[in-house]
């Protein structure tokens, strides 16, 4: 294993100004990839995620976009190929929650989750393909989450999106597999993180959870990770969980 | 890379000489810990590999015994606490293959092939698990196989040892979870390996994965290699698929 197994590659973190998204720019970027840190309207934010990188030795910039605008995501990627001359991984770790029971979800709410958490990802993956083809090489990471998969109370549409973001990767996953090309969605549990007002309270799945405490962005991060790096390549079409063994998928 | 991971762990891979268990008892030595090579009869094999991790600058021994004898496990246990310190991570690997149909099955090689999974998993953790909780931390990881997934003619007997494999990994990673023990299953797909005559040819697979060629075994024992990382501590329980593609996973 080199250093820096991701040297010379270009990565799009969507959703990278703090989290989850912020731990996996860092993490690729130490494997030596260059990145872009998409934020929507923390820049400040966004801009600390560089600098954190570049104070590593690693580079990046960042890239203000609200991805739920068609013409915003397409510029996400066109300015990531601009700054660096190529696109190699993209990871769709933006989206957005909302609590509300299934009676009581305004449509536009749901159609807001659709645009973000499924339409978004669609938009930004079209735009990113065709710069993988022409690498001969790509890495998609959608990020999910367990309670697609478990069903949760006020989370219908989020769910709902989840699973046809699933279905999108596998999608991704079959038709680009004989050019070089992964999709895989990593699916955390509950993680430990800052969380916006409209988030809602923290969920609770009902079932147990095996490990007593709540995961690290760390622990999503070092998944996604591994999926982009050059051994990961075998990997394709999979939901990988990384919940503490909240659920156990379906084997 | 440059920091040690696994510095100070030490693995025992069963089924170590050759192929996926021989890959793994390197990327793990690659990453600081010593090994534990086990083989049952090919001792010349077994020595080889010992050399090699030796050669790495790490300790290693080879125990010549046959997973399924309850004493010889036991005493496999005891030397490499007496002379590495204990073991910290178990790869549960060694497995039988055949093609038998079900028809011309005799009851001996139906339980040759199950006992070797079953009751060497029974066996192993038994001896293992006591040691990790000592420490407070310990990796188990089981090799599954696409097979059972996906149904394969003429093999019921590997099926069957690979899905109770599963469920064996399932249970103890939720009854040792709060112990900092995690266990995982790596499933691969259709693996470029040396086999041996008793494994017979390889099976007709009844679909084709998107990633258009066999897998290495370096591939699956990187994602071995994952699991066992400090960062992966969140992830237990699980199946994780290396094939390509070729079997998605009840997600």
């Amino acid at each position: 294993m080199t250093d820096q197994p991701l040297a010379g590659q270009v990565a799009v973190v969507t959703g990278a100004a703090k989290n989850i998204g912020r731990e996996t720019a860092m993490m690729l970027a130490a494997d030596g990839a260059s990145v872009v840190t998409n934020g929507k309207t923390d820049e400040a934010a966004a801009k600390a995620a560089v600098a954190e990188i570049e104070a590593a030795g690693g580079r990046a910039i960042h890239h203000m976009a609200d991805i739920a605008d068609p013409d915003q995501a397409e510029g996400l990627i066109a300015a990531a190929v601009d700054a660096f001359g190529r696109l190699d991984i993209l990871v769709l770790n933006a989206g957005i929650r909302r609590q509300h029971s299934i009676i009581e979800i305004p449509l536009e709410e749901w159609r807001e989750v659709m645009t973000m958490d499924l339409e978004s990802p669609f938009v930004l993956a079209k735009a990113a393909i065709p710069h993988m083809l022409e690498n001969g090489h790509g890495r998609i990471v959608t990020l999910g989450g367990t309670s697609a998969h478990t069903g949760n109370v006020g989370r219908a549409h989020v769910g709902a999106a989840k699973m046809g973001l699933l279905s999108l990767t596998r999608s991704i996953a079959m038709e680009f597999g004989p050019q070089g090309i992964t999709a895989n969605m990593v699916a955390p549990g509950h993680i430990d993180t800052v969380r916006g007002d409209a988030a809602g309270e923290r969920s609770s799945s009902g079932a147990g959870r095996p490990i007593g405490r709540m995961g690290t962005t760390v622990e999503i991060a070092a998944m996604i990770r591994h999926l982009c790096r050059p051994e990961g390549a075998y990997i394709t079409g999979q939901c990988l969980h990384v919940d503490g063994g909240i659920y156990l998928g379906g084997a | 890379m440059s920091e040690q991971k696994l510095a100070g762990k030490v693995a025992l891979v069963t089924g170590s000489a050759r192929n996926i268990g021989r890959a793994i008892a390197h990327h793990l030595a690659d990453d600081g810990a010593d090994i534990v090579i086990n083989g049952v009869s090919d001792r010349d094999a077994v020595d080889t590999v010992v050399k090699e991790i030796q050669d790495k600058g790490r300790n290693a021994i080879g125990c010549m015994f046959n997973v399924t004898d309850a004493a010889a496990v036991k005493e496999a246990a005891e030397r490499a606490k007496n002379e590495l310190g204990g073991i910290d991570i178990l790869v549960v690997n060694a497995s039988a293959r055949g093609q038998v149909p079900f028809l011309e099955m005799t009851f001996e090689q139906f339980h040759d092939v199950v006992d070797i999974s079953i009751d060497g998993m029974f066996h192993l953790a038994q001896a293992c698990i006591p040691m990790m909780q000592e420490k407070g931390w310990g990796r188990i990881v089981t090799i599954g196989g696409v097979s059972w997934h996906v149904g394969t003619p003429t093999r019921v007997h590997n099926l069957v040892a690979k899905s109770g494999l599963s469920g064996f990994t399932r249970g103890l990673a939720v009854e040792f979870a709060t112990d900092g023990i995690t266990v995982n299953s790596v499933s691969p797909g259709f693996i470029d390996t040396v086999r041996p005559a008793s494994a017979g040819t390889l099976p007709n697979r009844p679909v084709k994965a998107p990633v258009e060629r066999m897998g290495t075994v370096d591939e699956v024992a990187s994602m071995v290699h994952y699991l066992c990382l400090p960062e992966s501590a969140y992830v237990t329980g699980q199946i994780m698929h290396v094939n390509g593609g070729m079997y998605l996973g009840g997600s």
